[in-house]
């Protein structure tokens, strides 16, 4: 093997790479006129924000329609139609987080419409699902508890879900229920909210506006943010920082 | 040369650059720029087989990772750290091109630089083997063949491997190990 080894250090030495181009003149330029690369830029030049909308209540009612309302303004949703919740649904109790089928990360990969992001952070998961195919899957990398993920539901320490969230055709809410912080923070220049607190659900608006209620998932702190024209959700026990850092990481 | 440890002088000399980057000097970035620039594109040229879209994936990769040197960890290594941001960007570009990158063998005629010329004959020999390895290589999947470039190709360690390809360097091991042992058996074992 190691004859095998040096003759591929050989081999490269006689590969036909092209030369390198000069490259600090242009990016020098582009930096001197502030060009910020939006992230994923290169998922899609015409890039759809994805939206979320968030539903807050405390208790049976709305307490804190000032901060939905900034929420909403922040994201630039003002004017969007927001449905308002009286009570939560009542969320089943269930060990199956029904988050598809199981498939390997390169097989994943292979059915998904857009390129599934891993934070380096956290490296592999140690298991991936996909629901539905194509353009339209959600992807969930599941992380299994370990000395830096408590357990926040049997076999889970982390689950980093991940969709295509698209301006025309798909709205995300999420319903929270009392004692919760919800505030915005920014992940790589992207919008973000964190949530912190008990148990919540989350729901989409389908493109016929049709409002579905998503699968309950996990009942741990929730980051939620733009990544190019993917919307990402991290559910785990981790706290603000651990989970930006995570999400910071995302390649 | 690529590939080869920082050695203690230039891991300060880039700890310095990438300080002063990040307070805004934009001269030390052009410098870090022209230090990298190379790999950047060698990596995204092995990513996307087209050195159109690995120049751009590259300058797209200086610019972002310009953008973000203020969540860079100060004191870290720099190149991992930005061939993380190549390969994605590479990754992108190869993607919405669905192609798959071919590499091509250098004219036989040119012998690497610093290297001695063979005899005729031998070089027809090794011109034939080269050609046949490389075959080999192109062979792999995407994901091996990558490994391999990375680590044979252009001399990355685990941890830059690791980098380019998105995974912990457990896998580069794994997945340079169970790549080797394809390119082995398809050599039919006469590779000794």
């Amino acid at each position: 093997m190691a004859d095998l080894e040096q003759r591929l250090v050989e081999l490269g030495s006689w590969l036909d790479l092209p030369p390198a181009p000069g490259l600090a003149p242009r990016v020098r330029a582009r930096i001197e006129v502030g060009e910020r690369l939006p992230p994923g830029r290169r998922l899609g030049r015409t890039l759809a924000i994805a939206l979320a909308v968030f539903l807050v209540a405390v208790g049976s009612a709305f307490a804190v329609p000032g901060s939905r309302d900034a929420i909403l303004g922040w994201l630039g949703l003002q004017g969007a139609t927001v449905e308002r919740v009286v009570s939560l649904p009542a969320v089943p109790e269930t060990t199956d987080l029904a988050l598809g089928r199981p498939l390997s990360l390169d097989e994943a990969r292979r059915q998904v419409g857009f390129p599934i992001l891993v934070p380096e952070a956290l490296g592999d998961p140690d298991r991936v699902y996909v629901e539905g195919t194509g353009r339209t899957a959600r992807v969930s990398l599941l992380y299994e508890p370990d000395e830096r993920l408590r357990e926040t539901h049997p076999g889970v320490g982390l689950l980093l879900t991940q969709f295509r969230g698209d301006l025309a055709s798909e709205m995300i809410g999420k319903l929270v229920a009392g004692g919760t912080d919800a505030r915005e923070v920014t992940v790589d220049g992207g919008k973000g909210i964190w949530i912190s607190g008990p148990a919540h659900e989350f729901f989409y608006r389908r493109p016929d506006g049709e409002i579905a209620v998503g699968t309950l998932r996990l009942a741990g702190n929730t980051l939620l943010w733009e990544h190019g024209n993917l919307l990402l959700r991290i559910e785990s026990d981790l706290l603000l920082d651990g989970s930006l850092a995570v999400a910071r990481s995302v390649q | 040369m690529e590939g080869r440890p920082l050695e203690s002088a230039d891991a300060a000399w880039e700890s310095a650059l990438v300080e002063r980057a990040r307070r805004g000097d934009l001269r030390a970035y052009e410098d870090l720029v022209e230090e990298y620039q190379t790999i950047a594109f060698r990596t995204a040229y092995l990513i996307t087989g087209s050195a159109a879209d690995a120049e751009e994936a590259a300058q797209d990769a200086f610019v972002r990772a310009h953008a973000a040197l203020g969540r860079f960890r100060p004191g870290a290594p720099f190149r991992p750290w930005l061939l993380t941001i190549v390969a994605n960007e590479a990754r992108n570009r190869r993607r919405s091109a669905r192609r798959r990158a071919e590499l091509v063998l250098r004219a036989a005629e040119a012998p690497p630089t610093g290297a001695a010329a063979p005899a005729p004959e031998a070089a027809l020999l090794q011109s034939e083997e080269r050609r046949e390895l490389l075959a080999l290589v192109n062979g792999l999947s995407d994901d091996e063949r990558l490994v391999i470039g990375c680590r044979y190709f252009l001399g990355f360690s685990e941890l830059e491997t690791a980098a380019v390809i998105g995974r912990r360097p457990g896998t580069v091991k794994s997945r340079s190990a169970r790549a080797l042992a394809r390119l082995s058996e398809r050599m039919g074992g006469s590779d000794g």
